[in-house]
């Protein structure tokens, strides 16, 4: 299960957001595209779960979707924004 | 604020906001050398600590509200002998809290975010009491504040 940190809080502007991680005080900026992975992920806890709501909103194949949401995951990682819990 | 008229009120009203504004300086004073001295984690609970439980989110009353704007008026005053550069806005606001607390009122910091002409993002922060917002540089209506979760406020 992917668990995003509990110390992340989001700013909306426009189509893209912005995220404050209280933990570090840096923030983030998000694209259209990351901050719908980011939202998707926030509810799933999944990558799997996040592919299969995305395939329905992304006219991508699902290999393709499935890559770039590993790499966003791969990058929320690396970053200390999420964690994985068995 | 009714500003005052002649220069023998205006005399007074300096008068008698000195001990005030001395008050706010030093506070500022305090809060920024904080600032700087020390790292983020060492600051995230104080900059971010909310008000003490028990404390009812509430608007001002007229009264204290004349009171932040006083507060807010001074601090844009007294930053002028400031010991870096720029004053942050994040100094500012946690100056105004301070001295907010100082008197019984608890405001809280609040973040927000926007894009600016550049297309960089630019970052603010102010303070909120209730549905009344204090910010000494009036720019918040500019930035989207953060939030928990994914629905903006």
């Amino acid at each position: 299960m992917l668990v995003l940190s509990d110390t992340l809080s989001i700013s909306q502007i426009d189509n893209e957001a912005v995220v404050l991680d209280a933990a570090t005080g840096k923030y983030f900026g998000l694209n259209p595209t990351a901050r719908r992975i980011f939202e998707v992920l926030q509810k799933t806890r999944s990558e799997e779960a996040a592919v299969d709501v995305l395939a329905g909103e992304f006219a991508v194949d699902r290999e393709r979707l499935t890559k770039d949401v590993a790499a966003f995951i791969d990058l929320l990682l690396a970053k200390g924004l999420a964690h994985r819990q068995p | 604020m009714r500003r005052p008229k002649g220069p023998f009120q205006h005399f007074l009203h300096q008068l008698f906001s000195a001990p005030e504004a001395l008050r706010l300086w030093l506070l500022l004073l305090k809060v920024d050398l904080k600032l700087i001295g020390q790292s983020w984690s060492q600051q995230r609970e104080w900059i971010l600590a909310k008000a003490p439980a028990g404390i009812v989110r509430r608007d001002p009353s007229a009264y204290e509200q004349k009171a932040l704007e006083r507060w807010s008026r001074l601090l844009l005053t007294v930053r002028r002998w400031r010991i870096r550069r720029q004053v942050p806005c994040l100094a500012l606001a946690l100056t105004l809290r301070e001295r907010a607390q100082k008197s019984g009122l608890y405001a809280e910091l609040t973040l927000g975010a926007r894009r600016d002409g550049s297309g960089r993002i630019d970052a603010h922060a102010w303070l909120v009491m209730g549905t009344f917002r204090l910010d000494p540089l009036a720019t918040a209506e500019l930035f989207t504040a953060f939030h928990k979760g994914t629905e903006n406020r």
